[in-house]
């Protein structure tokens, strides 16, 4: 029989009077903007972990409601404004569907090259700052600096930086040139030769080892149960990526792998995520590659649209994951209803399961890994 | 021997007083240096510039600093335990005076003659873990709280290790002779004598790392945890703890706080200088210029592993503590002591 | 004047010095005061519930050993001065060897009942 341990750690049932409430968040130097997590703490162990959201919210579905359906086209990019040009394109693609218009297939190449650039970005901010949240400053700025190159290459076509309107019902506002594509080119080039740096000096650290693995681990019934999806679901063994299992655009055509792991840990999420920026480059590749001539419209664009009536769902993939568009329309030019399906929204709701009986330093390396864009939860 | 500041000057009193200004001019410069080359350090390995407006390539950015921070407003939150968080900052500050001072910069002269030196270096350096404590606690912030205790917990665990080795090398010096001879002066050796320490390695042309090379490492991990500095640096880890224990303290005496810790590092790194590179010996360029080139070397290596590595969790921080450095430097201690009977 | 009155005088004036450069800010800086400013703060948010409260045990263990550690190592810094004393010989050797022996097992004990994997 095992003896009882006299020096009696943090009990599961801990004295009431030991613990005490930590607000982390709003103003918080690694909680991703705005969120605030409500920990109830004993010494450095987490007892239970509310995550308190709402501080950025801007009725975005509202505005939808109140507004013509092109109208609504620059609130896209601005509810997820990491992957701005995912939202903004998926939402001109779900229009396109109700409204049943032909997109050219030079602006489906554009679109397809937009997105995954779009993507890198998105994952490069993301390692950046999940290494700042475990305490690595310098990898942020190396990222930011080749952040800055995509950045770049799409302010060329797209005319701003961080949220896009670059989509048009039925094609994008801009053709790209043959500067565009040389710039994107030397982006993957650039890209391609930075990751087994970033993987040399981080990956195999064994500091950062230490740090994520096994650390929040997601996996089984946890993912089931609150609709986890995007790299943490990848992360844990389950290839699901909407543009694999719904394929919507042209994605059907590029030959690309959906990187999984089987751990579920911070360090699964991290792999999984960097071998996804190698993914798009290999689809930015393909699709430089096939861009065909043509129009980048299919006509002079109309001022008014109005679908028919009906309820629609359209699904796209974007930097964090299943991101859904559920669009009811009465048969005007305003939408009855858009209700957003955000993928940061339903990975964080598992927070407080995840969070319960890690350390405070856990936190920080979990909220990070899941990779949260307030905005986008409270839209 | 060294001659002492006041045999040279012939009054005490004077002696106090100009030692007093050459340890808070070396304190100054140190805090206003260090603060510039770790902002061009962490600059140059993130391929950027770093400080460039203020003077020639940006080197009176500091200076801007702190004239900035002299005109802050000190704000004093509500429901603090007052003498607890006025005192905090005093508690940080005053020791590394004191601790300087015992320093051996150079083989002509001291500002004592302490044969105590190492153990009061180490006495110093422990009422830094204090001055956190009460700046954690005073401030009635559960984030400094936080940030006290764990930095208690890592300093108190970390001082072990750096004892031990410390405890090596005064075996070492002690063993290696019994006295030494300085000029036509011969001198009784006393191994805690900071001074002694370096006339040791001088004499026998060796410096310790050659003969204590673990000793050498766990010292400077240890220097390392001991300052908080990265990747040690979880009482004050900015991602989680925002500021931790001085999160509610501002303006000047936020920098009182900042200059110890800056201090400290210096204090680390020229009693590794002594106990592990020879002290001010080198050859052509005079001894306090070897001292000083040796430290700020060592500072320069602590810099740039703080913009390299990540930061570690608090209880793998305690175990790599306890479960190696600790053993290591005790197995270290044993393997000196048989070797020393041997030979 | 001995040297070492000369260093608590170091530690004296470092005490006054500290104190002096607070004396410029009281001067010079503003002195808003208000509700916010005075706050606690706490990312922003009020604070629940006071910081003064009994913290986890798990620190106060590390203390217990430290303190048990800390006050041995400095019995050895004597030690150390007269180790190779040639009048001490292997004698010494073997005491330090099992002074250290008997520390070590506290650090064993702790090892074994989990204090460092944090276990509870």
């Amino acid at each position: 029989m095992k003896t009882p341990n006299p020096i009696d750690l943090a009990p599961a049932s801990a004295p009431e009077d030991e613990m005490y409430y930590l607000n982390m968040g709003p103003q918080h130097p690694s909680m991703h903007g705005v969120l605030r997590l409500l920990l109830k703490l004993h010494g450095e162990e987490i007892i239970t972990a509310e995550p308190v959201i709402g501080y950025a919210h801007r009725a975005h579905e509202k505005m939808a409601e109140n507004r013509s359906y092109i109208m609504f086209l620059p609130n896209t990019s601005r509810v997820d404004y990491l992957s701005g040009m995912i939202y903004n394109l998926a939402y001109c693609e779900a229009m396109e569907k109700i409204l049943d218009i032909e997109v050219p297939e030079r602006a489906q190449y554009i679109r397809t090259i937009a997105n995954e650039l779009n993507r890198i970005s998105s994952h490069l901010l993301w390692f950046g700052t999940f290494l700042l949240d475990l305490g690595g400053v310098t990898p942020f700025l190396y990222c930011f600096d080749d952040r800055e190159e995509i950045l770049e290459v799409l302010d060329r076509v797209t005319g701003s930086r961080l949220t896009y309107s670059y989509g048009r019902f039925g094609g994008v506002t801009m053709d790209v040139d043959d500067a565009f594509l040389d710039g994107a080119r030397a982006v993957l080039k650039r890209i391609r030769e930075r990751i087994p740096m970033y993987l040399s000096l981080v990956h195999d650290n064994v500091i950062f080892r230490e740090r994520c693995d096994g650390v929040g681990v997601m996996t089984g019934d946890l993912l089931r149960k609150y609709g986890i999806t995007g790299p943490p679901l990848r992360a844990a063994g389950v290839a699901y990526d909407v543009r694999r299992a719904e394929p919507y655009g042209i994605y059907d055509r590029f030959d690309f792998e959906i990187p999984t792991r089987t751990a579920g840990d911070c360090m699964a999420r991290f792999e999984v995520r960097v071998d996804e920026m190698e993914q798009s480059c290999r689809i930015v590749e393909q699709a430089i590659e096939g861009l065909p001539e043509g129009p980048i419209m299919p006509g002079r664009m109309k001022k008014r649209f109005k679908p028919p009536k009906g309820e629609f769902y359209f699904a796209v993939e974007s930097a964090r994951g299943h991101f859904g568009m559920y669009i009811v329309s009465d048969g005007t030019d305003n939408p009855s209803r858009i209700k957003l399906r955000t993928p940061s929204f339903s990975n964080l709701s598992s927070m407080p399961e995840v969070l319960r009986g890690t350390f405070v330093a856990d936190t920080i390396a979990i909220v990070g890994s899941i990779d949260v864009v307030l905005p986008e939860i409270d839209r | 021997m060294p001659k002492t500041l006041a045999e040279m000057l012939g009054s005490p009193m004077l002696a106090v007083a100009t030692g007093l200004g050459g340890v808070m001019g070396l304190l100054s410069f140190n805090a206003l240096f260090c603060i510039y080359l770790e902002r061009k350090i962490s600059a140059w390995i993130q391929r950027r510039m770093g400080p460039m407006e203020v003077g020639f390539h940006g080197m009176l950015q500091t200076v801007a600093d702190m004239v900035k921070l002299l005109g802050k407003q000190l704000i004093t939150p509500k429901g603090i335990d007052k003498p607890l968080y006025h005192l905090a900052p005093l508690v940080v500050f005053a020791p590394v005076v004191a601790g300087t001072s015992l320093m051996a910069f150079s083989g002509s002269f001291a500002l004592h003659h302490i044969d105590l030196g190492l153990v009061l270096v180490f006495t110093f350096g422990g009422f830094a873990v204090l001055g956190i404590f009460m700046a954690g606690w005073g401030s009635n912030n559960k984030y400094a709280l936080l940030g006290a205790m764990r930095s208690v917990a890592q300093n108190i665990s970390y001082e072990i290790p750096l004892l031990l080795s410390a405890l090596s090398v005064v075996m070492l010096t002690t063993s290696m002779g019994r006295t030494v001879t300085v000029g036509d002066e011969t001198v009784a050796v006393q191994g805690l004598n900071l001074f002694h320490i370096t006339m040791v390695q001088m004499d026998r042309n060796v410096w310790f790392i050659v003969l204590q090379p673990v000793a050498a490492i766990l010292f400077f991990i240890a220097v390392l945890a001991e300052t908080n500095r990265a990747p040690f640096d979880i009482p004050e880890a900015e991602s989680e703890l925002v500021a931790g224990f001085h999160t509610e303290y501002s303006g000047m005496r936020f920098a009182l706080f900042f200059f110890g810790e800056y201090s400290n590092m210096l204090i680390g790194c020229m009693v590794a200088t002594t106990l592990f590179f020879g002290g001010w010996s080198g050859p052509l360029l005079p001894g306090p210029v070897w001292f000083f080139l040796k430290s700020y070397a060592l500072m320069a290596v602590m810099m740039w592993v703080r913009w390299t590595y990540p930061r570690l969790r608090f209880d793998q921080l305690m175990r790599f503590c306890w479960m190696v450095m600790i053993p290591l430097s005790i197995v270290n201690l044993l393997v000196t002591a048989f070797f020393l009977k041997v030979f | 004047m001995t040297d070492y009155a000369q260093l608590v005088a170091y530690l004296g004036i470092g005490v006054i010095l500290g104190f002096a450069a607070l004396v410029v800010p009281w001067l010079v800086s503003p002195r808003y005061r208000g509700r916010e400013t005075e706050q606690t703060y706490e990312c922003g948010v009020d604070t629940i519930g006071s910081a003064w409260i009994r913290f986890s045990i798990s620190f106060y263990v590390f203390a217990l050993i430290f303190v048990a550690f800390e006050v041995d190592v400095l019995y050895l810094f004597p030690v150390a001065l007269v180790f190779d004393e040639p009048a001490f010989g292997w004698r010494a050797f073997v005491e330090v060897f099992i002074f250290l022996t008997i520390l070590s097992m506290a650090i064993l004990h702790a090892w074994r009942k989990g204090v460092f994997r944090w276990e509870r």
